[in-house]
C-alpha cells in the first residue's frame, strides 16, 4: 500500500538549505563502534512528505495568479541514532517533532527517503515484503490508541495469535495454548481470548497490545506513546508491565513519548527530537540533572511536577511552536531560543559529542 | 459476531414497531415465494394446463383455483403472482449479492491501494454512474436480449458502482486506523489485510444499503419487464405480469395488473422498512 | 492573597444523575466544595469520576436523560440549581464562562475570530460595534496574540491549537466574568504551549481578582496553578484540600495511591506503586466506599459510605482510615 503523499528513496529533497556531513564523519556514530551491541541503528535518516498529493491539488491560486505549490512535511531530517540490547531509549519532544514518523519507519510502516536503518549488521530500510519478514518478527510496536490498535471484529485469540501463525511461532495445533500463555504473562486471564476488543477497558487493551506485540518474541519494542491515552492510575500498572516483561524477556526498548515524567522513570537515555531533527541525546539522569540544549532546558521547565509546587511564572514563551513544512534556515530552534546568536540564524547547529555518550546541537557549546 | 453481539442486536432491532412489520412482512413473501409451488393452486408455467377460455377471469375470492381471477393467458393469477415473486426475489436477491460483493471488493481495493488503481476504479465508477441506471440496463438487454441471467447481470453492472463508493469511503477512514498498522507491521502481504483485517469492518453499511437496494433491483427488474426487455414471457415475473395486465386494463380487467403491482409494493415497503431499520441498528455500534 | 476575598462559589450537596435505559448513573454523588475570589480550585480525577460533569451543572448545561436531582449551587448569593434556564442563559458567558478543552472544536470554524469575540461581547454588553472592535483587540492583547487587528479578521484554521485555545480563553474573559470553569483547557497542547495557556490563565484570574475551577485529570498540573483541590472518585468527593495538604500529605487511600502511582515520585526504574483494578461502573456501585475493591487499607465498615471527615486545617477526606500520611 502507499500512500499518495510518501516522497520514494529516489528523491531526496534538501532541508532548508542546509547540507548535512555524514553521521559518521561528525563521530555521532562509531565505526568501529560494538556493532554486535547495536541491536539497532540508524544512519543519517531522513523522511519527507508531500503535503500535495497530486497536481491538481498543487495548483493554486495565490497572489492574483495561478501558482505551482508543492509544500513538503520534513518530518525526519538526518536522523543517526544507535539502540544497545536492552537498554530503553526515549524520544521525546511535541507534536510535529518526528518522533512518530521516526518510530514508524525504523518499523517498516513508512519507507524512508533516504538513509539507513541497520539491524544488526544488516541493512533493512529498503526491505519490503517477503525479504523484511523475518525483521519485522524482531521488532515489534505498541500504539498509541487501545481504541483503534485492536481490530473490533476480531477476537483476542485471533488479535494475538495471528502474528505467531504468520511469522511461524507456532502452528494451529499449539496455537491456542501459546496465546493463552502470552495473555497470562501481561495479566490477562484465559478467558479474555474468546472476547472482543470493545469488551475490554483501555488498559486491558492496551494490555492485549502488548501482548501481540510480544507474541513473536520480539528483541526490540517500540513503544508510540503507549500508555498517552490511559488513566493515571492505570498508567502505572502498563508500565510496570512493561518493566516486568523487560526484564523477564530480555527486551529494548524504543519509548516515543511527551511526558517527561515516565520518560524520566523508565529510560535509560534520552533523546530529544525538535522539528525533525535530534538536538540532545544522553544518558537519563544526565540530561535531566543538567539539560543542555536550550530546547531541552525549556521542555523540562515546562513541565509541572510533584515536588516542586512553587509556581514558575514563566515570560519567555510567547511563541508557538513552528510546522515541519518551513523550516527555518540555520538552527531549527533560533526563532525561540533565547540565547540565539547571529550564527544560529545562519549556521546549522550539528549534533555532536559534547561529553562521553552526550551529545548536543547547540553553538553555545563551541564556545570554549 | 458473538452470541451477545446479537442478542443486543436484536433488542435494540425489536424496539421499532415498523422494522418488526419490515421485517415480517419481508419474510413472509420470502417464505410465501419459496413454497409456491406447494400453496399454488396451478402451475402458471405448464402450458398444458391453460385454457385460453379461462382468461380474464374476474376475482373469486374464495380459496383454490382464480381466487384472484386470471390474466390474458388463462393462468390463475395467485398461482402467477407468487411464482413471479419467486423470479423477482431471485433476480433481486442475486442481482445484489453479485453485485454487492464484485462492488465492495473493487471499493476495498480503490480505498486500500490508493493512487492509480484508485483513480481508474472511481474514475469507470463515476462514468457509469453519469448514465441513468435504466439506461444502461436497457441497452444491455437490447444487445443481448431478454434471459433471467442476462438480466441478473445487467442489472449487477448497474449497481455494483453504489456498493464500491460506500465501501472505499469506509475503507479509506478504517486504513488510518492503528490495527491495519500494526497488521502492516506483522508482516501480512496488502491483499491479507484487506480481506482479514478491513474487510470486516466494513460490511455494515454493505449490508443495509444491500437490503435496501434489493427492492431497487427488483423495481429495475419490473420495469425492465414492464418494458418488455426483462424476463421471457413464460416465466413472468411481477413485472411482467404488470405488463401484460396493462394491456387489458383499459378493457376492466383490472385485477392482473392492479393485483401483482400489489405484490410487488409489499415486498418493495417490507425490504425497505427492514433495510431502514437495520441502519439505524447498525450505525451506532459502527461508532463503538 | 486578596483582603477583601469573600465566597464566589459554594456547591453543596450537588447530585448530577443520568437516567438511561440501562439503569440510573450517578455521575455526581453529593459533592461539596467552594471557591473564594482570586482562588484557583483544582477539581482532580480520572476519566468517568464526575468532573466534568460537576462543572457542566454548575453552569446547568446537562442535556436529558441526566438532570440535576439534589443539591445547592450558591453563586453570588443565588441559587443556581433552582434557576431556570432562561436566567442561566443570561449568566452563561457573561458572569460564568466556561473554557472547553479542545480548541479545534469549540470555535466555529465558518465564522472569523473577530467575529465570534464580538458576538460573545455583545451578547452580554450593551456595546456599540466600534467598541466591540476596540474591545475585541484589547482582548487579543490581553491572552497574548500579536498583530490583533489583522488576526480578528482570521478563520479558526489559521491559527495553531494553543493561539485557538487562548481565543477561546479571550472570550470567556470578554465579559469579565467573576467565575470561569476550564474544562481539560490544555490536554489537547503540546507541553509547552500547555505552561503557557495555564500561565496566561492563572495571571488574568490574579489580576482580575475573579476565580477559577479548574478541571483536569493531571495532577501535578493542579499542584503547579491551582491553590486548592478537591480529588473525586466514581462521582463522589474523595478528599479536599490546600495544594500542599493534597499532594504532600494526601489523606485519602485513592489520593495516596494517585500520587505515588505517577513516575517521578519514586527512584527511577523501579517498580511503581499501582492501585490495583479499575474504576466501578458508575451504574451499579455498591453501598458503601467506591474506592473499596481496590484500597489497601479497606476494613469492615467501609460498606458504610464515608462522610468527610475534617483532618484538620480545611483539609479533609472521605475515609474512616483517613490520617494525613
Amino acid at each position: 500500500m502507499t500512500r499518495d503523499n510518501e516522497i520514494s528513496r529516489d528523491k531526496p529533497q534538501g532541508i532548508g538549505g542546509n547540507q548535512l556531513p555524514s553521521a559518521t564523519s561528525r563521530g555521532v556514530l562509531d565505526p568501529q563502534q560494538n556493532t554486535s551491541q547495536s541491536l539497532l541503528r540508524v544512519e543519517d535518516l531522513i523522511k519527507h512528505f508531500m503535503v500535495q498529493k497530486n497536481i491538481f491539488e498543487q495548483i493554486k491560486w495565490q497572489d492574483g495568479r495561478i501558482r505551482r505549490v508543492r509544500q513538503v512535511v520534513h518530518a525526519v531530517n538526518g536522523v543517526s541514532l544507535a539502540i544497545d540490547k536492552g537498554e530503553t531509549l526515549a524520544l521525546v519532544g511535541e507534536s510535529g517533532c518526528g518522533k512518530s514518523t521516526l518510530a514508524k519507519t525504523i518499523i517498516g510502516l513508512h519507507q524512508p527517503t533516504a538513509g539507513s536503518i541497520y539491524y544488526g549488521q544488516d541493512e533493512i530500510g529498503g526491505l519490503t515484503g517477503r525479504q523484511r519478514l523475518p525483521y519485522q518478527r524482531r521488532i515489534q510496536i505498541i500504539f498509541q490508541d487501545p481504541f483503534s490498535s485492536l481490530n473490533p471484529r476480531k477476537k483476542v485469540m485471533e488479535i494475538v495469535g495471528r502474528p505467531m501463525l504468520l511469522h511461524g511461532i507456532t502452528d494451529k495445533a499449539g496455537l491456542k495454548d501459546a496465546v493463552l500463555d502470552i495473555l497470562a504473562q501481561v495479566g490477562l486471564d484465559a478467558s479474555y481470548a474468546s472476547r472482543y476488543p470493545h469488551q475490554f477497558s483501555g488498559g486491558q487493551r492496551q494490555r492485549i497490545g502488548i501482548a501481540r506485540a510480544l507474541a513473536c518474541r520480539p528483541n526490540l519494542v517500540i513503544g508510540d506513546e503507549p500508555i498517552s491515552a490511559l488513566d493515571v492510575s492505570i498508567q502505572a500498572q502498563i508500565l510496570n508491565l512493561m518493566m516486568d516483561l523487560q526484564e523477564k524477556f530480555d527486551l529494548t526498548y524504543l519509548f516515543v513519548s511527551h511526558d517527561l515524567s515516565v520518560v524520566k522513570h523508565i529510560s535509560t537515555r534520552v533523546a530529544v527530537m525538535y522539528l525533525g531533527f535530534i538536538v540532545e541525546m544522553a544518558e537519563t539522569d544526565k540530561i535531566f540533572a543538567k539539560p543542555n540544549h536550550p530546547y531541552t532546558r525549556l521542555l523540562f521547565s515546562a513541565i509541572p511536577t510533584l515536588e516542586d509546587l512553587e509556581f514558575k511564572d514563566s515570560t519567555i514563551l510567547e511563541d508557538e511552536v513552528p510546522t515541519p513544512i518551513d523550516l527555518p534556515p540555520g538552527c531549527p530552534f533560533h526563532p525561540r531560543c533565547p540565547y540565539a546568536m547571529e550564527r544560529c540564524k545562519t549556521d546549522f547547529p550539528v549534533l555532536r559529542e559534547i561529553y562521553p555518550g552526550w551529545q548536543s546541537a547547540c553553538h553555545l557549546n563551541d564556545t570554549g | 459476531m458473538n452470541l451477545s453481539g446479537w442478542r443486543e442486536f436484536w433488542e435494540e432491532f425489536r424496539e421499532s414497531k415498523s422494522g418488526i412489520f419490515g421485517a415480517a412482512l419481508t419474510l413472509l413473501l420470502i417464505l410465501v415465494a419459496l413454497f409456491a409451488p406447494l400453496i399454488s393452486p396451478q402451475n402458471p408455467y405448464d402450458l398444458t394446463q391453460l385454457f385460453l377460455e379461462d382468461s380474464n377471469l374476474a376475482p373469486k375470492w374464495t380459496l383454490g383455483k382464480f381466487m384472484l381471477g386470471s390474466d390474458g393467458q388463462g393462468r390463475d393469477l395467485y398461482s402467477a403472482i407468487l411464482y413471479g415473486l419467486r423470479v423477482s426475489l431471485y433476480v433481486g436477491l442475486s442481482s445484489t449479492a453479485i453485485s454487492a460483493i464484485f462492488g465492495t471488493l473493487m471499493g476495498l481495493l480503490a480505498g486500500y491501494m490508493g493512487g492509480k488503481t484508485d483513480a481508474i476504479i472511481m474514475r469507470i465508477a463515476d462514468i457509469q454512474l453519469s448514465f441513468p441506471a435504466i439506461l444502461i440496463a436497457l441497452v444491455i438487454m437490447s444487445l443481448w436480449g431478454q434471459g433471467l441471467f442476462k438480466i441478473i447481470i445487467a442489472i449487477s453492472v448497474v449497481t455494483w458502482v453504489f456498493y464500491a463508493r460506500t465501501a472505499r469511503g469506509s475503507t479509506l477512514s478504517e486504513r488510518e486506523k492503528d490495527y491495519v498498522d500494526s497488521a502492516r507491521a506483522a508482516g501480512m502481504t496488502s491483499s491479507a489485510i484487506m480481506l482479514r483485517e478491513v474487510l470486516p469492518n466494513i460490511v455494515a453499511p454493505i449490508i443495509v444499503i444491500g437490503t435496501v437496494r434489493v427492492a431497487n433491483s427488483i423495481i429495475l427488474e419490473s420495469t425492465l419487464s414492464f418494458l418488455g426487455l426483462g424476463v421471457p414471457i413464460t416465466e413472468p415475473s411481477l413485472g411482467s405480469l404488470i405488463y401484460e395486465g396493462y394491456q387489458v386494463l383499459f378493457s376492466g380487467f383490472w385485477w392482473s395488473s392492479v393485483l401483482p403491482g400489489l405484490a410487488l409494493m409489499g415486498i418493495v415497503l417490507g425490504v425497505n422498512l427492514l433495510g431502514d431499520r437495520l441502519r439505524d441498528v447498525l450505525n451506532p455500534r459502527l461508532k463503538r | 492573597m486578596n483582603k477583601n476575598a469573600n465566597k464566589i462559589l459554594e456547591v453543596e450537596g450537588l447530585k448530577t444523575y443520568f437516567f438511561t435505559r440501562k439503569g440510573v448513573v450517578k455521575a455526581v454523588d453529593d459533592v461539596s466544595f467552594d471557591l473564594e475570589q482570586g482562588q484557583i480550585l483544582g477539581l482532580v480525577g480520572e476519566s468517568g469520576a464526575g468532573k466534568s460533569i460537576s462543572g457542566f451543572s454548575i453552569l446547568g448545561l446537562i442535556d436529558p436523560p441526566g438532570r440535576i436531582v439534589d443539591g445547592r449551587i450558591i453563586f453570588q448569593g443565588e441559587n443556581l440549581a433552582a434557576k431556570p434556564e432562561a436566567e442561566l442563559v443570561k449568566i452563561r458567558g457573561n458572569q460564568i464562562s466556561m473554557v472547553f478543552q479542545d480548541p479545534q472544536t469549540s470555535l466555529d470554524p465558518v465564522f472569523t475570530i473577530g467575529f465570534q469575540i464580538k458576538e460573545a461581547l455583545k451578547a452580554h454588553q450593551d456595546i456599540s460595534n466600534a467598541q466591540t472592535q476596540h474591545k475585541a483587540e484589547e482582548l487579543l492583547r490581553m491572552v497574548g496574540i500579536p498583530s490583533p487587528k489583522q488576526r480578528l479578521r482570521e478563520y479558526p484554521h489559521q491559527f495553531s491549537g494553543g493561539m485557538r485555545q487562548r481565543v477561546g480563553i479571550a472570550i470567556a474573559m470578554a465579559s469579565d466574568p467573576a467565575l470561569i470553569i476550564a474544562d481539560e483547557p490544555s490536554t489537547a497542547l503540546d507541553v509547552t504551549i500547555q505552561a503557557q495557556v495555564l500561565t496566561l490563565m492563572r495571571r488574568l484570574v490574579h489580576q482580575r481578582n475573579s476565580a477559577m475551577i479548574l478541571i483536569t485529570h493531571d495532577i501535578a498540573l493542579v499542584g503547579q496553578f491551582c491553590d486548592r483541590i478537591c480529588v473525586m472518585y466514581a462521582g463522589r468527593l474523595v478528599e479536599r484540600g490546600s495544594k500542599e495538604q493534597i499532594i504532600k500529605t494526601p489523606a485519602h487511600p485513592y489520593t495516596q495511591g494517585l500520587i505515588a502511582s505517577i513516575p517521578g515520585t519514586q527512584e527511577r526504574r523501579r517498580r511503581l506503586r499501582q492501585i490495583p483494578g479499575m474504576m466501578p461502573n458508575l451504574m451499579d456501585l455498591p453501598e458503601g466506599c467506591p474506592f473499596l475493591p481496590r484500597c489497601p487499607k479497606a476494613g469492615k465498615d467501609c460498606t458504610q459510605r464515608p462522610a468527610l471527615v475534617d483532618i484538620g486545617h480545611g483539609h479533609q477526606a472521605a475515609c474512616f482510615r483517613s490520617q494525613a500520611s
